[in-house]
């Protein structure tokens, strides 16, 4: 596979390790590396970045088997270099987003505060592309449970609410050649420890015991927000 | 009470002479009037080991069980005990909702143990009876323990004579009878119960005045018990009287729910302060008008937990008998080692869930600073508070809101308000993922 234009992040799966020094000197130390894995559609086959509609929430799962992740394509390009600061943990310089027009952005869609996320029953994590009326603004990502607002445009910054930190990013590597997505590691703070052990009752029952906590690896299914879950849930 | 002697442990923790003389057995072995007690106040509590500069937190409501999470994770050195009298949590919070089954029982009951093993502290299953400050010891009726710091969170008590019951064989059967439903366990299972039995008839609810626990929470109790009677067409109304001259927070979104919703059902009767009860006559007497019922839950007046008075930290112009503290530190005056959070608090910060535990998020960040000789900026609590107005499908109201202190008036007021008045499903379940939210954090 040959070097590739993308982004501060990328590396093929092959040389990913090797890769990681680099990538941590340009990131302030921040990605934590994660098994690689290409995002494809419902059926296996690869998703190019370009097919994506704009403003539409995807969800797919990673870097483990139940920790959903949210895949936008933004209106506007997403800059890179914004520096982040959570309030507990180091911070970190934020990307941008990938693609042709740099406008494809991936978040953890479990809210840092108190883990709310989209499970197939229900979300109450949601991205708006119409005005949040809890938010008072549309282009956000709002959780209705404490009113936690994130900003999918600058690294998922904390806009308003009591989240502590930004919703972790997911490093998203993009082949501007074929214009598909891999997803290779996260970047700010992981949650996934807190969301194993709170939700662990729940998981075994869903995925089977154990199974939950699985790492996705080869390839990450991608589906709309309204095929993931059952209700969203808005405010 | 900075002076502990025996006779004031005695005269103030209720154990006397006589409850000793039931218990002949121990009396010969010691040779003592009052053997047992006096046996446990002189005996460490049968505890681990402090690990590091022990923290006591006194009461297993949502102020207690945050700040034992928090002063661990924020000071890891530090040795936590949770004390806590029950030996269940039920969270009062969302108990509305299950009065109107739109929550299983399992939704609001929890695991003090699993709290204390996921967040590595101890679970002490004991009811504090004193405290001394000098010696930094609290007793329970199971022996003593030292602490470095000590937090009382130990919530609220009802207050009867405020509502002209004083006489102790009517406050009994006024308890027993017709349950305020604002402290959880069998006054809410009690309620539960009659609503289950009610076959129709007035049942009656109050609003106290003051600032008294969860101020949205007896309007949407009425809106809760109108729509078991709308499900099960029960031939009734819900009488609510209000202490108040009208309601004071989500106001157009109760008065639309009672005029929309339970025309009819509800009947709302605004600056109803009650003077009297007459128990056997099922009688509430206001200054002006009296109400006949058939059954319904008495919410009296609030004041802080007896622990507080109990243990002379009083605020001497306290109407609601809360602890004399740093409204911005929450130590008690003059003692940097012991801290009360939550309901108990004299602060006029909403009395409710999201508040007490975003303070205790702040305080336990204010102890693990006094540990290491820090400070800390002033935080102000959260209140985020949803209320069910409507059920199949579950509706929600719904307010977020900071405080601001007023250095002219020296007190604290909302700030930062946002109120969403228009029910919606979407805030049905938001206001469910609250709690699911909320337990994690306590829980998890």
């Amino acid at each position: 596979m040959e070097r590739r234009e993308f982004v501060k992040l990328c590396m093929t799966a092959a040389t990913a390790v090797a890769a990681a020094p680099r990538v941590l000197a340009e990131t302030g130390g921040s990605l934590h590396t994660h098994e690689r894995a290409q995002l494809t559609d419902r059926q296996g086959r690869p998703l190019t970045a370009h097919a994506l509609r704009r403003q539409e929430t995807y969800v797919f799962n990673y870097p483990y088997a139940s920790t959903p992740c949210f895949l936008l394509r933004l209106k506007e390009p997403a800059p890179d270099g914004l520096e982040l600061k959570p309030k507990e943990g180091s911070p970190y310089t934020w990307p941008g987003g990938v693609g042709r027009d740099h406008s494809v952005v991936a978040f953890s869609a479990i809210c840092p505060h108190q883990l709310s996320f989209p499970s197939a029953v229900r979300s109450v994590i949601d991205y708006r592309r119409d005005k949040s009326q809890a938010a008072g603004r549309a282009g956000v990502i709002v959780c209705c449970a404490h009113g936690s607002v994130y900003d999918p445009t600058h690294g998922a910054r904390v806009l308003g609410g009591p989240a502590p930190q930004p919703l972790t990013t997911i490093a998203l590597e993009h082949d501007p050649r074929t214009d598909h997505l891999y997803a290779v590691g996260t970047m700010g703070i992981e949650v996934f420890d807190q969301f194993f052990s709170a939700y662990r009752k729940e998981l075994n029952q869903y995925y089977g015991r154990g199974a939950y906590r699985e790492p996705v690896s080869g390839k990450a299914p991608v589906e709309t927000m309204d095929r993931y879950t059952r209700n969203r849930i808005h405010c | 009470m900075n002076k502990f002697s025996r006779r004031s442990f005695f005269k103030l923790s209720g154990i006397t002479a006589a409850a000793a003389a039931t218990t002949p057995l121990a009396a010969c072995a010691s040779g003592s009037d009052i053997p047992h007690a006096a046996g446990i106040t002189g005996k460490a509590a049968d505890l681990p080991k402090a690990k590091g500069p022990r923290v006591v937190v006194v009461g297993g409501g949502w102020s207690g069980l945050t700040m034992a999470k928090y002063l661990k994770k924020e000071h890891p050195d530090f040795d936590v005990v949770l004390i806590e009298k029950r030996g269940l949590f039920m969270s009062c919070p969302i108990t509305n909702l299950w009065l109107a089954d739109q929550v299983k029982l399992e939704f609001l009951d929890h695991s003090f143990l699993d709290a204390a093993k996921n967040n590595n502290y101890i679970f002490f299953n004991a009811t504090v009876i004193d405290v001394d400050r000098k010696s930094r010891k609290v007793y329970t009726e199971q022996g003593y323990l030292k602490y470095e710091y000590l937090v009382l969170a130990p919530g609220i008590d009802y207050n009867y004579s405020a509502i002209g019951v004083t006489d102790p064989v009517d406050v009994n059967t006024l308890k027993t009878n017709y349950p305020a439903g604002f402290m959880p366990g069998s006054e809410h299972l009690s309620i539960k119960n009659k609503l289950a039995e009610f076959e129709g008839g007035v049942f009656v609810l109050t609003v106290p005045q003051g600032n008294y626990r969860c101020l949205p929470a007896p309007y949407e109790r009425t809106c809760m018990v109108a729509a078991e009677f709308k499900k099960q067409k029960i031939k009734g109304k819900v009488l609510l009287l209000d202490g108040n001259p009208d309601i004071t927070i989500k106001k157009d979104g109760f008065h639309h729910a009672f005029d929309e919703l339970y025309k009819g059902i509800v009947e709302y009767q605004p600056g109803a302060i009650i003077k009297s009860v007459d128990v056997a006559g099922k009688t509430i007497k206001t200054e002006f008008d009296s109400y006949k019922f058939d059954d319904g839950a008495i919410y009296p007046r609030v004041r802080a937990s007896r622990l507080i008075e109990t243990l002379g930290l009083v605020k001497p112009d306290s109407p609601q008998f809360e602890a004399n503290i740093d409204p911005f530190k929450y130590n008690v005056i003059g003692d940097e080692h012991v801290y009360v959070t939550g309901d108990a608090r004299p602060m006029g910060f909403s009395k409710s869930g999201n508040t007490s535990n975003s303070e205790a998020h702040y305080v336990a960040k204010v102890i693990a600073a006094h540990a290491q000789g820090k400070e800390i900026p002033w935080e102000s609590p959260h209140t985020v508070c949803f209320s069910a107005v409507m059920i199949d499908p579950l509706e929600s109201i719904s307010v977020d809101a900071h405080y601001k202190y007023n250095e002219k008036e020296k007190h604290f007021g909302f700030y930062d308000v946002k109120m969403v008045q228009n029910w919606s499903a979407d805030r049905g379940q938001a206001n469910l993922e609250w709690a699911r939210g909320m337990y994690r954090d306590m829980f998890s």
